[in-house]
């Protein structure tokens, strides 16, 4: 993590076959070697890594452009949502782009990704050419779109208006919202579902909607840690993801950077949270927490409207990947939802029952 | 037969290299690519794919044709003619 960030994943999730290409239509990016964590460092750009106040690992990208341009990143995230889903190759804008995200406070995987779910509606006829204004072609590849359009959206001038709605509400406008990679209106992150099966679930029943970050199954299914387990089997995957999202919740809470789950446990973060709380904790007691806390960021999106048939993925993932090697592999969610609902002790439907919110002091 | 290995990360960094083209008679495993690698790299990849029981270190990654060993046939893989194999070593993000 110091000597390439993040950003040392756009290789491995790139040979893995689940690296989303333009607006998730593909799995594999022919040009990743020109975006990739190494590129980074390899062009020159990486001046040094840098860190959150007393972070020992340190995984900040400080990064100068050729033209001058000087600040922090791109993250994993950012440049693939910039890069490989936008279908462009050239580091350069990717790293501009982000620079833009973070002077305007954007966030760079809606801001990314609402731009490559925009170059699926040009190209399909659903943006007319005029109502760019003279700005360059909202095209899969564009390194002049990526930087055009992030100011666009940041200032909501011209077309970026409507692209500062994200992704949803853009392709639903256009009467297209299958075209917008997003679950619960959040658009999705760097991983597509159709490669990892148990991450996919993550995606559909994360409290916050496409969001790879708290129920990080990449890191058993793909990375290894604790333990490898294969991305295409169904077998245990509800389990695994109830624990990676209840002990993320813990994690959250505890306000430590997730990424000392690569080497901390359970155990570790008892012992943390006891000896600067004074609060008892047993590894269990701790773990429970987690699951109170999850469901009760879940009942509070039930009683706001957000309902559980909004535990799914778009249409795409329904059918297979096109190339790579996953090719012709497609979610398989759908069987393990009822599964993840009976694990978590929720009704059939989705639903949490009262007797439920009881035992864990929610109601 | 031709087999072709793809370094990443931090050994293309350190290694200054992004890969080999083997040409070889007969199938090997992945454990008899992995000498072969030593004998090109001075022991360099058996020190940081394989752990001191000479089995996969954890978290190392080794895919033949984007497939991990892990679910294959471990370090018993056999590889055949065009395979890829890329190596990683132990990462992590988000």
């Amino acid at each position: 993590m110091p000597s390439l960030g993040t950003k040392v994943l756009d290789n491995i999730i790139n040979s893995n076959g689940l690296y989303p290409t333009n607006n998730f239509q593909y799995g594999t990016f022919e040009d990743v070697e020109e975006v990739s964590g190494e590129a980074l460092v390899e062009k020159g750009y990486l001046q040094s890594n840098k860190g959150c106040y007393g972070c020992p690992i340190r995984c900040g990208r400080d990064v100068k452009l050729p033209n001058g341009q000087h600040g922090e990143g791109p993250e994993y995230e950012t440049g693939w949502a910039y890069g490989a889903d936008c279908g462009v190759n050239d580091l350069n804008a990717i790293t501009e782009a982000n620079f833009i995200c973070n002077e305007l406070g954007l966030d760079t995987i809606t801001a990314g990704t609402t731009i490559a779910c925009a170059m699926e509606l040009y190209e399909k006829g659903h943006i007319d050419k005029d109502e760019l204004e003279n700005g360059p072609e909202l095209k899969f590849g564009s390194s002049e779109s990526i930087v055009y359009y992030t100011k666009q959206m940041g200032y909501r001038e011209g077309i970026g208006d409507e692209l500062a709605e994200g992704s949803y509400r853009l392709a639903e406008s256009r009467g297209h919202p299958e075209l917008s990679m997003s679950v619960k209106k959040q658009e999705l992150p760097a991983y597509d579902p159709r490669g990892v099966q148990g991450h996919g679930l993550n995606y559909v029943t994360s409290n916050r909607g496409g969001c790879h970050v708290r129920g990080y199954m990449i890191s058993p299914e793909v990375l290894g840690v604790p333990e490898k387990l294969d991305p295409q089997e169904l077998e245990g995957k509800p389990e695994w993801v109830i624990i990676f999202q209840d002990l993320t919740a813990i994690i959250d809470s505890i306000g430590m950077c997730l990424f000392t789950s690569f080497a901390l446990g359970l155990d570790d973060y008892r012992e943390i949270v006891n000896a600067g709380t004074k609060f008892d904790y047993t590894s269990d007691s701790l773990l429970e927490t987690g699951e109170r806390i999850y469901n009760l960021e879940r009942q509070f999106n039930l009683e706001a409207g957000i309902t559980p048939d909004e535990d799914k993925l778009p249409e795409r993932f329904d059918e297979p990947l096109p190339d790579g090697p996953q090719k012709g592999i497609n979610s398989k969610y759908k069987e393990l939802l009822p599964k993840y609902y009976k694990k978590r002790g929720w009704e059939e439907d989705g639903y949490i029952s009262d007797k439920k919110l009881e035992e864990m002091g929610i109601k | 037969m031709t087999i072709k290995v793809k370094f990443y990360s931090l050994f293309k960094i350190n290694l200054k290299s992004s890969g080999e083209v083997y040409e070889i008679k007969n199938p090997i495993t992945i454990s008899e690519l992995i000498n072969k690698l030593d004998n090109d790299y001075d022991d360099y990849f058996t020190n940081k794919l394989l752990n001191d029981k000479g089995k996969i270190s954890p978290g190392a990654i080794i895919l033949v044709n984007g497939k991990n060993i892990l679910h294959l046939n471990n370090l018993k893989t056999e590889l055949k003619d065009e395979d890829i194999i890329t190596l990683f070593p132990p990462s992590a993000g988000g």
